[in-house]
Protein backbone atom coordinates (compact mmCIF):
# COMPACT_ATOMS: atom_id res chain seq x y z
CA UNK A 1 0.00 0.00 0.00
CA UNK A 2 2.96 2.89 -1.08
CA UNK A 3 -0.10 5.24 -1.64
CA UNK A 4 -0.03 5.45 2.77
CA UNK A 5 2.90 6.79 2.44
CA UNK A 6 3.68 10.46 3.08
CA UNK A 7 2.46 12.68 0.46
CA UNK A 8 1.34 9.78 -1.27
CA UNK A 9 -3.06 10.29 -0.71
CA UNK A 10 -5.41 11.77 -3.27
CA UNK A 11 -9.04 11.90 -2.90
CA UNK A 12 -9.68 9.21 -4.75
CA UNK A 13 -7.81 6.43 -2.11
CA UNK A 14 -10.42 7.59 0.51
CA UNK A 15 -12.69 4.86 -1.02
CA UNK A 16 -9.90 2.45 -0.06
CA UNK A 17 -9.48 3.57 3.50
CA UNK A 18 -11.29 0.80 4.75
CA UNK A 19 -8.30 -1.70 3.52
CA UNK A 20 -5.98 0.47 6.17
CA UNK A 21 -5.53 -0.92 9.66
CA UNK A 22 -6.05 1.30 12.59
CA UNK A 23 -2.48 2.27 12.80
CA UNK A 24 -2.02 3.53 9.13
CA UNK A 25 -5.46 5.31 9.60
CA UNK A 26 -4.14 7.16 12.98
CA UNK A 27 -0.74 8.02 11.15
CA UNK A 28 -2.90 9.39 8.45
CA UNK A 29 -5.04 11.65 10.85
CA UNK A 30 -1.79 12.61 11.93
CA UNK A 31 -1.34 13.91 8.36
CA UNK A 32 -4.29 15.90 8.60
CA UNK A 33 -6.31 13.84 6.65
CA UNK A 34 -9.96 14.13 8.34
CA UNK A 35 -11.88 11.13 6.20
CA UNK A 36 -9.44 8.53 8.36
CA UNK A 37 -10.73 9.92 11.21
CA UNK A 38 -14.18 9.32 10.05
CA UNK A 39 -13.21 5.85 9.05
CA UNK A 40 -11.89 5.16 12.65
CA UNK A 41 -14.94 6.49 14.24
CA UNK A 42 -16.86 4.35 11.78
CA UNK A 43 -15.17 1.66 13.43
CA UNK A 44 -15.28 2.38 17.10
CA UNK A 45 -17.83 4.60 17.81
CA UNK A 46 -20.86 1.87 18.59
CA UNK A 47 -18.17 -0.50 20.69
CA UNK A 48 -16.80 2.54 22.67
CA UNK A 49 -20.31 4.11 22.89
CA UNK A 50 -21.61 0.64 24.88
CA UNK A 51 -18.54 1.08 26.94
CA UNK A 52 -18.96 4.85 27.76
CA UNK A 53 -22.69 3.95 28.50
CA UNK A 54 -22.39 1.23 30.57
CA UNK A 55 -19.50 2.57 32.72
CA UNK A 56 -21.03 6.12 33.32
CA UNK A 57 -25.23 5.11 32.80
CA UNK A 58 -25.86 8.16 31.09
CA UNK A 59 -25.94 8.33 27.20
CA UNK A 60 -25.76 11.93 26.25
CA UNK A 61 -22.55 11.42 28.85
CA UNK A 62 -21.65 8.59 26.72
CA UNK A 63 -21.57 10.35 23.30
CA UNK A 64 -19.35 13.07 24.97
CA UNK A 65 -16.84 10.87 26.45
CA UNK A 66 -16.59 9.01 22.80
CA UNK A 67 -16.15 12.59 21.00
CA UNK A 68 -13.75 13.84 22.79
CA UNK A 69 -11.73 10.44 23.16
CA UNK A 70 -11.53 10.72 19.46
CA UNK A 71 -10.85 14.68 19.65
CA UNK A 72 -7.84 13.64 21.45
CA UNK A 73 -6.98 10.73 18.76
CA UNK A 74 -7.14 14.03 16.34
CA UNK A 75 -4.76 15.95 18.62
CA UNK A 76 -2.15 12.91 19.31
CA UNK A 77 -2.47 11.54 15.97
CA UNK A 78 1.19 13.44 14.55
CA UNK A 79 3.05 11.99 17.55
CA UNK A 80 1.50 9.08 17.39
CA UNK A 81 4.35 5.95 17.18
CA UNK A 82 2.68 2.78 15.70
CA UNK A 83 4.40 0.32 17.65
CA UNK A 84 1.27 1.04 20.31
CA UNK A 85 -1.75 -0.59 19.18
CA UNK A 86 -4.74 1.67 18.43
CA UNK A 87 -7.34 -0.15 19.93
CA UNK A 88 -5.34 -0.36 22.93
CA UNK A 89 -4.57 3.26 23.05
CA UNK A 90 -8.06 3.99 22.54
CA UNK A 91 -9.60 2.18 24.98
CA UNK A 92 -7.23 3.51 27.13
CA UNK A 93 -8.49 7.02 26.43
CA UNK A 94 -11.65 6.20 26.83
CA UNK A 95 -11.82 4.31 29.85
CA UNK A 96 -9.78 7.10 31.69
CA UNK A 97 -12.12 9.62 30.33
CA UNK A 98 -14.88 7.32 31.71
CA UNK A 99 -13.21 7.50 35.24
CA UNK A 100 -12.67 11.32 34.85
CA UNK A 101 -16.36 11.32 34.46
CA UNK A 102 -17.19 9.00 37.59
CA UNK A 103 -14.84 11.10 39.93
CA UNK A 104 -16.06 14.18 38.51
CA UNK A 105 -19.73 13.16 40.10
CA UNK A 106 -18.55 11.66 43.08
CA UNK A 107 -17.14 15.04 43.76
CA UNK A 108 -21.10 16.58 43.17
CA UNK A 109 -23.76 13.69 44.55
CA UNK A 110 -23.59 10.55 46.59
CA UNK A 111 -22.13 8.87 43.10
CA UNK A 112 -23.53 6.81 40.28
CA UNK A 113 -26.54 5.75 42.53
CA UNK A 114 -28.59 8.40 41.52
CA UNK A 115 -28.09 8.40 37.63
CA UNK A 116 -31.18 6.57 35.37
CA UNK A 117 -29.11 3.57 34.32
CA UNK A 118 -31.31 2.49 31.58
CA UNK A 119 -30.67 -0.26 29.38
CA UNK A 120 -32.38 -1.12 26.62
CA UNK A 121 -34.94 -4.35 26.71
CA UNK A 122 -35.78 -6.17 23.58
CA UNK A 123 -40.03 -6.39 23.68
CA UNK A 124 -40.07 -8.78 21.37
CA UNK A 125 -40.73 -11.62 24.03
CA UNK A 126 -43.73 -9.34 26.17
CA UNK A 127 -44.07 -12.75 28.39
CA UNK A 128 -40.51 -12.94 29.84
CA UNK A 129 -40.10 -8.36 29.37
CA UNK A 130 -41.21 -7.97 32.99
CA UNK A 131 -38.48 -10.42 34.39
CA UNK A 132 -35.77 -9.83 32.05
CA UNK A 133 -36.26 -6.04 33.11
CA UNK A 134 -36.00 -6.86 36.36
CA UNK A 135 -32.93 -9.02 35.79
CA UNK A 136 -31.25 -6.51 33.64
CA UNK A 137 -32.08 -3.42 36.70
CA UNK A 138 -30.44 -6.25 39.17
CA UNK A 139 -27.51 -6.63 36.96
CA UNK A 140 -27.37 -2.97 37.05
CA UNK A 141 -27.47 -2.48 40.62
CA UNK A 142 -24.56 -5.07 41.21
CA UNK A 143 -22.13 -3.69 39.08
CA UNK A 144 -23.10 -0.49 41.07
CA UNK A 145 -21.76 -1.68 44.41
CA UNK A 146 -18.55 -2.38 42.88
CA UNK A 147 -15.47 0.12 43.04
CA UNK A 148 -15.47 2.38 39.80
CA UNK A 149 -11.99 0.69 38.71
CA UNK A 150 -13.67 -2.68 39.61
CA UNK A 151 -16.81 -2.21 37.40
CA UNK A 152 -14.99 -0.81 34.43
CA UNK A 153 -12.60 -3.89 34.61
CA UNK A 154 -15.54 -6.44 34.97
CA UNK A 155 -17.25 -4.77 31.94
CA UNK A 156 -14.32 -4.31 29.70
CA UNK A 157 -13.99 -8.12 30.79
CA UNK A 158 -17.31 -9.57 30.05
CA UNK A 159 -18.60 -7.16 27.60
CA UNK A 160 -16.10 -6.24 25.55
CA UNK A 161 -14.27 -9.18 25.80
CA UNK A 162 -10.83 -8.18 26.89
CA UNK A 163 -8.04 -10.57 28.04
CA UNK A 164 -6.87 -9.83 31.02
CA UNK A 165 -3.39 -8.64 29.53
CA UNK A 166 -5.28 -6.50 27.52
CA UNK A 167 -6.84 -5.00 30.38
CA UNK A 168 -3.77 -4.84 32.22
CA UNK A 169 -2.26 -2.90 29.18
CA UNK A 170 -4.58 -0.29 29.28
CA UNK A 171 -5.57 0.23 32.64
CA UNK A 172 -1.56 0.54 33.08
CA UNK A 173 -1.75 -2.50 36.55
CA UNK A 174 0.27 -5.73 36.41
CA UNK A 175 -1.48 -9.05 35.13
CA UNK A 176 -2.28 -10.19 38.44
CA UNK A 177 -3.29 -7.39 40.16
CA UNK A 178 -6.27 -7.34 37.30
CA UNK A 179 -7.12 -10.53 37.78
CA UNK A 180 -7.49 -10.26 41.44
CA UNK A 181 -9.44 -6.98 40.73
CA UNK A 182 -11.59 -9.41 38.57
CA UNK A 183 -11.99 -12.44 41.40
CA UNK A 184 -12.74 -10.13 43.60
CA UNK A 185 -15.17 -8.49 41.54
CA UNK A 186 -17.20 -11.61 40.13
CA UNK A 187 -17.14 -12.49 44.16
CA UNK A 188 -19.21 -10.01 45.05
CA UNK A 189 -21.19 -9.66 41.86
CA UNK A 190 -22.00 -13.40 42.52
CA UNK A 191 -23.05 -12.34 46.27
CA UNK A 192 -25.09 -9.49 44.44
CA UNK A 193 -26.75 -11.92 42.27
CA UNK A 194 -27.27 -14.93 43.74
CA UNK A 195 -31.12 -14.72 43.97
CA UNK A 196 -30.69 -14.38 39.79
CA UNK A 197 -28.56 -17.11 39.09
CA UNK A 198 -30.92 -20.04 39.32
CA UNK A 199 -34.24 -17.92 37.75
CA UNK A 200 -32.90 -16.28 34.64
CA UNK A 201 -35.80 -16.13 32.15
CA UNK A 202 -33.62 -17.20 29.45
CA UNK A 203 -29.45 -17.87 28.61
CA UNK A 204 -29.89 -14.09 26.91
CA UNK A 205 -26.00 -13.88 26.24
CA UNK A 206 -24.32 -10.82 24.61
CA UNK A 207 -21.53 -12.30 22.72
CA UNK A 208 -18.24 -10.84 23.99
CA UNK A 209 -16.19 -9.18 20.91
CA UNK A 210 -12.67 -8.47 21.37
CA UNK A 211 -11.55 -5.55 19.18
CA UNK A 212 -8.46 -4.45 20.93
CA UNK B 1 -2.96 -31.63 38.93
CA UNK B 2 -3.86 -29.28 41.86
CA UNK B 3 -7.55 -27.41 41.95
CA UNK B 4 -7.47 -24.82 39.39
CA UNK B 5 -7.09 -21.19 40.37
CA UNK B 6 -10.08 -18.85 40.90
CA UNK B 7 -7.74 -16.80 37.60
CA UNK B 8 -7.78 -20.33 35.63
CA UNK B 9 -11.68 -20.44 36.15
CA UNK B 10 -12.18 -16.66 35.00
CA UNK B 11 -10.18 -17.44 31.86
CA UNK B 12 -12.17 -20.44 31.53
CA UNK B 13 -15.30 -18.79 31.68
CA UNK B 14 -14.96 -17.65 27.93
CA UNK B 15 -14.23 -20.90 26.79
CA UNK B 16 -16.27 -24.01 25.28
CA UNK B 17 -16.67 -26.10 28.24
CA UNK B 18 -14.26 -29.37 29.02
CA UNK B 19 -12.13 -28.58 26.12
CA UNK B 20 -9.13 -30.59 25.85
CA UNK B 21 -6.43 -27.74 27.28
CA UNK B 22 -5.07 -29.07 30.52
CA UNK B 23 -7.46 -27.03 32.23
CA UNK B 24 -10.75 -28.67 30.78
CA UNK B 25 -8.99 -32.16 30.85
CA UNK B 26 -8.98 -31.23 34.97
CA UNK B 27 -12.37 -29.91 34.95
CA UNK B 28 -13.88 -33.32 33.42
CA UNK B 29 -12.05 -35.28 36.44
CA UNK B 30 -12.64 -32.75 39.15
CA UNK B 31 -16.53 -32.27 40.44
CA UNK B 32 -15.24 -29.38 43.05
CA UNK B 33 -13.55 -27.11 40.10
CA UNK B 34 -16.63 -27.49 38.15
CA UNK B 35 -19.15 -26.57 40.50
CA UNK B 36 -16.73 -23.20 41.35
CA UNK B 37 -16.63 -22.74 37.43
CA UNK B 38 -20.47 -23.42 37.46
CA UNK B 39 -21.15 -20.94 40.00
CA UNK B 40 -18.68 -17.94 38.13
CA UNK B 41 -20.25 -18.89 34.90
CA UNK B 42 -23.62 -18.32 36.46
CA UNK B 43 -22.29 -14.98 37.45
CA UNK B 44 -21.10 -14.68 34.23
CA UNK B 45 -24.43 -15.31 32.39
CA UNK B 46 -26.75 -13.13 34.59
CA UNK B 47 -24.20 -10.47 33.34
CA UNK B 48 -24.95 -11.07 29.91
CA UNK B 49 -28.68 -10.75 30.37
CA UNK B 50 -27.71 -6.75 30.03
CA UNK B 51 -27.76 -5.92 26.62
CA UNK B 52 -27.24 -2.20 25.58
CA UNK B 53 -29.15 -1.66 22.32
CA UNK B 54 -27.94 2.05 21.64
CA UNK B 55 -29.89 4.23 19.66
CA UNK B 56 -28.31 4.34 16.73
CA UNK B 57 -25.87 7.44 16.36
CA UNK B 58 -23.22 8.95 14.24
CA UNK B 59 -20.99 10.51 15.88
CA UNK B 60 -18.47 11.41 12.70
CA UNK B 61 -20.16 14.95 11.52
CA UNK B 62 -19.74 15.95 15.09
CA UNK B 63 -16.36 15.07 15.53
CA UNK B 64 -14.87 16.28 12.15
CA UNK B 65 -16.69 19.69 12.60
CA UNK B 66 -14.77 20.08 16.06
CA UNK B 67 -11.59 18.59 14.65
CA UNK B 68 -9.33 21.11 12.38
CA UNK B 69 -7.23 19.83 10.38
CA UNK B 70 -3.53 20.00 12.16
CA UNK B 71 -0.47 21.26 10.76
CA UNK B 72 1.90 19.80 11.98
CA UNK B 73 5.66 22.28 12.75
CA UNK B 74 8.64 20.83 11.86
CA UNK B 75 11.43 22.88 12.85
CA UNK B 76 13.62 21.97 9.59
CA UNK B 77 10.67 23.88 7.40
CA UNK B 78 12.08 27.07 6.01
CA UNK B 79 9.43 29.13 7.20
CA UNK B 80 10.52 27.82 10.87
CA UNK B 81 13.60 28.34 10.54
CA UNK B 82 13.47 31.94 9.17
CA UNK B 83 11.10 32.55 12.57
CA UNK B 84 13.81 31.00 14.32
CA UNK B 85 17.14 33.29 12.91
CA UNK B 86 14.43 36.28 13.28
CA UNK B 87 13.82 35.91 16.55
CA UNK B 88 17.98 35.02 17.87
CA UNK B 89 18.43 38.39 15.59
CA UNK B 90 16.29 40.34 17.35
CA UNK B 91 17.59 38.87 20.77
CA UNK B 92 21.13 39.63 19.71
CA UNK B 93 19.86 42.99 18.85
CA UNK B 94 18.18 43.96 21.33
CA UNK B 95 20.95 42.74 23.72
CA UNK B 96 23.31 45.07 22.13
CA UNK B 97 21.40 47.94 22.53
CA UNK B 98 20.96 47.32 26.19
CA UNK B 99 24.76 47.33 26.91
CA UNK B 100 25.74 50.70 24.80
CA UNK B 101 26.76 53.98 27.45
CA UNK B 102 24.09 56.14 27.47
CA UNK B 103 24.54 59.74 26.92
CA UNK B 104 23.67 62.23 29.62
CA UNK B 105 23.19 65.83 29.79
CA UNK B 106 25.25 66.95 32.94
CA UNK B 107 25.08 70.61 34.70
CA UNK B 108 28.48 72.35 34.53
CA UNK B 109 28.86 72.44 38.51
CA UNK B 110 28.38 68.86 37.91
CA UNK B 111 31.71 68.84 35.85
CA UNK B 112 33.60 71.56 37.93
CA UNK B 113 33.02 68.93 40.98
CA UNK B 114 33.98 66.15 39.24
CA UNK B 115 37.32 67.86 37.84
CA UNK B 116 37.50 69.47 41.20
CA UNK B 117 38.22 73.21 40.17
CA UNK B 118 36.84 74.40 43.57
CA UNK B 119 40.94 73.74 44.40
CA UNK B 120 41.92 76.67 41.95
CA UNK B 121 39.69 79.30 43.72
CA UNK B 122 40.33 82.17 45.56
CA UNK B 123 39.59 81.01 48.82
CA UNK B 124 40.82 77.56 48.39
CA UNK B 125 42.73 76.64 51.51
CA UNK B 126 45.36 74.92 48.70
CA UNK B 127 46.12 78.31 47.71
CA UNK B 128 46.92 77.67 44.37
CA UNK B 129 45.06 80.86 43.71
CA UNK B 130 47.00 83.44 45.69
CA UNK B 131 49.17 85.67 44.17
CA UNK B 132 52.47 85.12 43.87
CA UNK B 133 54.87 86.48 46.44
CA UNK B 134 57.70 88.72 44.93
CA UNK B 135 60.60 86.03 45.82
CA UNK B 136 58.61 83.57 44.06
CA UNK B 137 59.75 84.88 40.68
CA UNK B 138 63.40 84.52 40.09
CA UNK B 139 64.65 86.61 37.33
Amino acid sequence: MLWVGRGGYTDTDESRLHELTDEQLVLQVGQGHMQALAELVRRYQDRMLRLAFRTLGDRHLAEDVVQEAFLRVHRAAARYRPDARFGTWFYRIVVNLCMDELRKRQGQTAGLAGLPFAGEVSRDDPVHHHQVRELQMAVQQALRSLSDRERITVILHRYDGLTHRQIAELNELSVSAVESMLVRAYRKLREELKSFSDQRPEKSQEKAGNGV
Amino acid sequence: MEHLSDNQILDALGQPPMDSSEVGRHLKDCPSCRLRLGEFRQTWEVLGSWTVEMPKVDLTEAILRQARPQRSVRLWQPQSLIRIAASILIGVGLGILSALPVHRTVSAQQVSEAMHLDALSVNSPTGWASPLLTGDIED
